[in-house]
């Protein structure tokens, strides 16, 4: 009962937000279609609207906890609750930004040299055959995964985050960057001759489905271990969180 | 030592409705104020001013019709008239003797005194 | 099973011990007063009762069942909290709407009677909002609401003299139509005290006492003499505190008096609620 209206609330919630970028983004895609048309030489083109949809799901994923929490508890609605809310809020809200992304994408290309993120990626795997209708689809359910994960790992870096005292906030935001970007580097050129980068880069080949025919089942499927893997952090984190005053 | 004015809330409550029937302003089997009107105005607690109200109602000055409100009894004023008549003679007459025993002040000056006061 | 039940009930923050062991019975259709000095811990309780924080032990039953994590037994409570818990760019308006989506017994209609009556913008977003006014729009939800608990948590926080009477007298008068539990945690305990059905003192994490506010009003007394007068007559008594002035002094009993017993020379006189806390807790 008190789920439904939570969920809602969260979904009320991103109603502005996603408004307001839509607008942006629709001002962005009749301007380079106007553009495009009448330039009608090729040297303007506009691609991959979807990343900046994942840009801006990441973000939301960032900012759903901090003010919800408190609103939450002030109306008497547990931590359990709260955590199931987010899950059933992203995915709508996650799909319904995945097909309007889908949509956008498909008239686009029909009027422009427009190619969606996902076509960037698994082109590959349509060009034998030409079933428009699969490829949305497929570019539907891809975008979705994709785009839910990205609000869980949004939603599990800011609890995160919360949890942490100042201390911990220090060392993980200097520490995971600098073990990322130095250490690892560092590491892989003087002892094990770069595998380490191949290896990763080999796993996120195998995890995207490039090494079965540009599959995007494989990111999905990963996409999906990652959503559970972040929320699962996400919600032991939540469990215990209590308010800062 | 003024312990009279620092008495519980509800037997001040009680004296004021006691007051209001002896001043007239609630007539015998007239209907008093309710507990949530008497709450309201005064902003007490209205256990409080049930509290106050029982003390009379046990004393019966006033009586209680279900389910409409408190009515002033039959003879509360004669009541009332009387129990004043007796906190008169323990709160002041008897006091005053003390004191007038604490001062060795004869009998016939404190009657005396008396007399000067209703003559003033 | 119509009351909160607060079981041995412990909380630490860092080295700082808020509650020790506390104990408590908040029964169904009073109002209690919550009094303590700043850091007494009775925010703390408050939000322990309320699932904001939890407790390093102990439990709280509302209505016999969990307090923690549950979403039916907060259905039960409203807390009122000094701090904003309210999205900061939400309109009062909407503040409402939602509400009334989480308590379904929220009654809009009082609520906007109440924003007309307190003279609350409620186009305003709660940001917008000062201090006194940040309390009176929580003040309306906490009476609107319908729970069977209200914890009101310094509510007449920056309200003028105005203001802090409409509180009361709608307090009461809510109170009278719907009955219900009601903890006001205060320091403003004079305008409060004839409100109060019950009251609990806390000091330091325990509880100091705990007794209607007759009861407790009825065993404050101040007597005051010559200096060795009062020394001799409260040798035997529960002095909390007293005050010299030259030869003459004031001490503060808490106890029954027997008047017959007062030696020639002694003042006595009852202690006030707010006079009888400030030395009940002066420590």
């Amino acid at each position: 009962m008190y789920m439904k209206t939570a969920i809602k609330y969260k979904i009320w919630e991103n109603k502005r937000p996603l408004m307001i970028y839509y607008g942006i983004i629709y001002t962005i895609l009749v301007a380079s279609a106007l553009a495009i048309t009448s330039a009608d030489n090729g040297s303007i083109s506009v691609s991959g609207i979807e990343f900046a949809s994942m840009i801006f799901i990441f973000i939301s994923g960032l900012n759903y906890f901090g003010e919800t929490f408190r609103m939450f508890l002030q109306n008497g609605l547990s931590r359990k609750t709260l955590f199931i809310s987010f899950v059933f809020s992203i995915i709508p809200i996650t799909a319904f930004m995945a097909i309007l992304d889908s949509i956008n994408s498909l008239i686009m290309g029909y009027i422009t040299n427009y190619k969606s993120l996902y076509l960037q990626f698994y082109h590959p795997r349509y060009v034998e055959s030409s079933g428009t209708g699969l490829q949305f689809f497929e570019g539907i359910l891809w975008s979705l995964f994709a785009y839910a994960m990205l609000a869980m790992l949004g939603v599990f870096i800011t609890t995160l985050y919360y949890r942490m005292d100042k201390k911990q906030k220090l060392v993980v935001s200097i520490g995971f960057p600098l073990l990322l970007f130095v250490v690892l580097p560092m590491l892989d050129n003087s002892f094990t001759n770069g595998a380490i980068f191949r290896g990763i880069g080999d796993s996120f080949a195998f995890a995207w489905g490039y090494q079965h025919g540009f599959n995007p089942y494989y990111s999905m499927l990963t996409c999906t271990l990652f959503f559970i893997f972040f929320g699962g952090l996400a919600y032991l984190l939540i469990r215990k969180a209590v308010v800062q005053e | 030592m003024n312990f009279e004015d620092e008495r519980p809330i509800f037997a001040q409550i009680a004296e004021e409705i006691e007051n209001g029937i002896l001043s007239g302003a609630f007539p015998e089997d007239s209907q008093i104020p309710s507990t949530t009107e008497i709450s309201v105005r005064y902003k007490i607690n209205p256990a409080t001013v049930l509290k106050g109200m029982n003390l009379l109602v046990d004393s019966n000055i006033i009586y209680k019709k279900r389910g409409i409100g408190m009515f002033v009894a039959q003879d509360a004023k004669s009541k009332l008239m009387q129990k004043r008549k007796d906190q008169f003679y323990e709160n002041f007459i008897v006091r005053v003797i003390d004191e007038a025993n604490k001062l060795r002040l004869p009998k016939e000056e404190v009657q005396y005194m008396l007399e000067r006061g209703f003559n003033r | 099973m119509n009351f909160i039940e607060v079981k041995s009930l412990t909380k630490t923050f860092g080295n700082v011990t808020a509650l020790k062991n506390i104990n408590l019975k908040f029964e169904g259709n009073k109002i209690y007063g919550l009094l303590g000095r700043n850091g007494a811990g009775k925010t703390t309780l408050l939000n322990i009762i309320n699932n904001r924080i939890f407790p390093d032990s102990g439990e709280v039953l509302i209505d016999g069942v969990t307090a923690f994590e549950n979403d039916y037994a907060q259905r039960n409570v409203y807390l009122m909290s000094e701090k904003n818990y309210y999205p900061l760019t939400m309109k009062v308006n909407n503040v409402f709407k939602w509400t009334n989506e989480f308590y379904p017994l929220f009654d809009m209609d009082y609520a906007k009677e109440l924003t007309a009556k307190f003279g609350l913008n409620p186009a305003k977003k709660v940001k917008e909002l000062s201090t006194g006014y940040n309390s009176i729009f929580k003040i309306i939800i906490a009476l609107s609401v319908n729970t069977p608990y209200i914890l009101l948590d310094e509510p007449v926080l920056g309200l003028d003299a105005n203001h802090r009477a409409i509180f009361y007298k709608t307090l009461i008068e809510n109170y009278n139509a719907n009955p219900k539990t009601i903890i006001i945690s205060t320091h403003l305990i004079d305008e409060v005290a004839n409100v109060l059905e019950d009251i609990i003192i806390i000091n330091q994490g325990e509880i100091l006492k705990n007794e209607s506010c007759e009861q407790l009003l009825t065993q404050g007394y101040t007597v005051t003499g010559s200096t060795t007068t009062i020394n001799s007559f409260i040798a035997d008594k529960n002095t909390i505190g007293y005050d010299t002035l030259g030869g003459l002094k004031t001490a503060y009993i808490y106890g029954s008096v027997d008047k017959s017993e007062l030696p020639t020379g002694v003042e006595i006189s009852k202690l006030d609620l707010q006079r009888l806390f400030i030395q009940l807790t002066n420590s």
